[in-house]
């Protein structure tokens, strides 16, 4: 297995990019339901967030109780962006990145001094404070009531709301987050990050400067977390403050934890099975969260380290021989 | 993995026996989706929903209200959660089967499905949602719950005219509802010649309500109206008479009340005003039948969510029935909207052919008397 995974590796992008603008539309679009499409839009949301989350959480091991609050920010953005001035999706896209990464950057000046369990209460307060503004102020925002009426995906005046259009507009965002992430996580500066993880003193006198580090790279995981809020408003046409509550950053840490903290094939695998694997539950009736509750305890008892831990996801991405 | 499978498969032969040896000979069968909270935090709604919807099937399945048809359900777990809803709705869409869907509890979840069921054509009913703009948002949206203005406009002619309040405080819980609740009532005060003194809005979860009270106390109110939830109205209600304010009357919206808050309250509740949409004392045939049927099959009283449930169903399987022989979901969504007049376990209401809104020809008011809920006569 592991000689067939280290031959396959150089074409590894080829295989995904393949697998995810070939195969798993082609196979959509052959079942021609909207369910799978739907799942398949929702699926590569989450792992936008959880591989953003991964980010700060894994990579530099800052436990932040808030991500769904910056979802919530991009979500809102890019819908009153569009229902009040019609932008297109690209300008939707980067405005909801800049303003929840620039939210983000504020809030994480006064935060990122503190460490573990007071950085997760501080980022679990802050979340709650983003979506209260939300909910009161009402004339941004039209508080509880929240925003409808939200236009589809429209790229540079071209329609792209059918369901396989939007599956490629989903799956190129996803793509691009996601190379991202992988940039920023496997490479010097992701082990840099890694670095003040593991012992962010040490780390300082090695001559990296920790604080700023640490700002930076919660700012871009935030920007990515708006970038998954604006593919929601647009492939939900309504959001309201009830959707980006605590509950919400729960899911997108355990996605995380599940798939392997500081993986980012683990963060993508994580979303994937928390996803579908509550939806293929639905014939199980009531014992449907029962299920899915004994899977995750059961995926955390025998593989603590993740579903692909980040020792694996090394070896996955690098190349090196597995031990 | 494989057991599961053989057991699924095992289930399902049993039961295509047992539908199959039931089965009258030119009976259609009919499904109804639903997707509802039936686990997590709004549960305590959503099941009794589903228990209404149950018996109203039960009930037109028995008794063949609609001649030569069957229906089922097709019920769905959305824990409340949009996105859950939105994943439910296009699984209900896809089925060819389903001609219309109960879904959902709470108007976020409702409202985030609304555009899923619009694109495939269907009808989407919700039992319970409150949004003011729901009905707003496309022609394939159903409700089965009265409009803000139905239950609240007559408390404020209660509390004005009845009660002969005219300074009235409002309190509020910053919710879609509650929102709406506050300036309905507000708007409607001002109408009729009361007064508002303090307008007070509050955030859902708030236990503190000490310095609302204080806030009151300085600028004392004839009465007070709350659109609270009912923890909310519990607390608010308990620190009331700590704080020694029962002089004031209070009249509620008619959702803080709940058998659940009353017991949270103990006694602070007694002498508090507040409305029903549910009577189950109501004077109507369907009524009666609906308490009787109900205690009957699960043992107790209905509630207010059950009779809703019941009568999102019932609505729905009337309109296939008047939908012809081969019912569509086009001709579906034409027939629930020219239902008009409808007797249900809400007692009698109407439907509004154009905006879809749901009219009540009466609320009744209640009030709490040595801790029980008693329904004050009509015409109040």
């Amino acid at each position: 297995m592991a000689a067939i995974l280290a031959r396959a590796r150089p074409y590894g992008v080829v295989i995904l990019l393949a697998f995810v603008l070939g195969v798993v539309p082609a196979l959509l679009a052959a079942v021609n339901l909207g369910y799978p499409f739907r799942l398949a839009q929702l699926t590569m949301i989450f792992i936008i967030l959880a591989a953003s989350l991964n980010l700060v959480s894994g990579v530099a091991g800052l436990l932040s109780l808030g991500h769904a609050a910056f979802y919530g920010v991009g979500a809102y953005t890019a819908a009153l962006l569009s229902a009040r001035f019609g932008t297109d999706l690209v300008v939707n896209l980067v405005a909801s990145a800049a303003v929840a990464g620039g939210i983000g950057f504020l809030v994480a000046i006064p935060t990122i001094r503190l460490v573990k369990i007071f950085f997760a209460v501080a980022t679990l307060s802050v979340g709650e404070i983003i979506i209260l503004v939300i909910t009161n102020w009402y004339d941004l925002t039209r508080g509880p009531m929240g925003v409808r009426d939200i236009p589809g995906f429209v790229v540079l005046g071209m329609d792209l709301g059918s369901p396989l259009r939007s599956y490629y507009v989903v799956a190129v965002v996803t793509l691009v987050c996601i190379w991202i992430v992988h940039r920023l996580s496997h490479t010097v500066y992701g082990n840099a990050l890694r670095a003040l993880r593991e012992d962010d003193q040490a780390a300082g006198a090695m001559g990296l400067n920790v604080g700023m580090m640490k700002l930076v790279i919660f700012a871009i995981s935030t920007a990515l977390a708006g970038v998954a809020g604006a593919l929601l408003a647009h492939s939900t046409n309504f959001i309201s403050p009830d959707m980006f509550r605590l509950p919400e950053s729960i899911l997108i840490l355990t996605m995380v934890v599940v798939g392997g903290l500081g993986s980012l094939p683990g963060a993508v695998l994580g979303a994937i099975v928390l996803i579908i694997l509550p939806e293929l539950g639905r014939d199980f009736g009531q014992l449907r969260m029962v299920l899915v509750g004994a899977v995750l305890f059961l995926s955390i008892l025998l593989m603590p380290k993740g579903l692909i831990g980040e020792v694996t996801a090394f070896d996955l991405l690098r190349g090196k021989p597995s031990r | 993995m494989h057991l599961g499978k053989k057991i699924l498969v095992a289930a399902g032969l049993v039961l295509a026996t047992i539908g199959a040896g039931n089965a009258v000979a030119q009976d259609k069968t009919y499904t109804i989706g639903c997707s509802l909270p039936l686990s997590g935090r709004l549960v305590g709604f959503g099941e009794p929903i589903k228990r209404g919807m149950d018996l109203a099937i039960e009930h037109y399945n028995e008794r063949k209200t609609i001649a030569g048809a069957r229906f089922e359900l097709a019920c769905n777990d959305s824990k409340g959660d949009a996105k859950e809803t939105v994943n439910i709705g296009q699984k209900l869409a896809d089925n060819a089967a389903v001609l219309a869907s109960i879904s959902d509890f709470s108007s976020t979840a409702t409202m985030a499905a609304a555009e899923t069921y619009s694109k495939a054509g269907l009808v989407q009913i919700t039992p319970s949602a409150s949004h003011p703009e729901l009905t707003k948002v496309n022609k394939w949206m159903f409700r089965a719950s009265e409009t803000v203005p139905v239950y609240v406009q007559p408390m404020a002619d209660f509390a004005v005219k009845t009660l002969g309040k005219k300074k009235v405080a409002v309190i509020q819980v910053q919710t879609d509802w509650g929102v709406s609740v506050g300036n309905t009532f507000i708007a409607h005060l001002k109408k009729i010649g009361g007064e508002l003194t303090t307008h007070e809005i509050y955030n859902e979860g708030t236990t503190d309500f000490r310095g609302v009270l204080n806030k009151l106390r300085r600028s004392p109110p004839d009465a007070i109206y709350i659109a609270m939830l009912e923890e909310e109205a519990a607390n608010f209600m308990k620190q009331r008479k700590q704080l020694g304010m029962t002089a004031i009357p209070v009249v509620d919206s008619g959702v803080g009340l709940t058998q659940r808050s009353l017991k949270l309250a103990d006694d602070a509740f007694e002498g508090m005003y507040s409305m029903s949409i549910f009577n189950p004392t109501r004077d109507t045939a369907e009524v009666k039948a609906f308490v009787k049927e109900f205690e009957a099959k699960y043992g107790k009283i209905p509630d207010v969510w059950s009779a809703y449930g019941y009568d999102a169903a019932s609505l729905v399987m009337n309109a296939i029935g008047k939908a012809g022989p081969s019912p569509t979901r086009a001709a579906v969504r034409d027939a629930l909207a020219a239902t008009g007049r409808y007797s249900g376990a809400n007692g009698p209401m109407s439907i509004d052919p154009e905006t879809r809104e749901v009219v009540r020809d009466e609320v009744t008011k209640v009030q709490v008397k040595d801790g029980k809920v008693t329904f004050l006569p009509a015409k109040q």
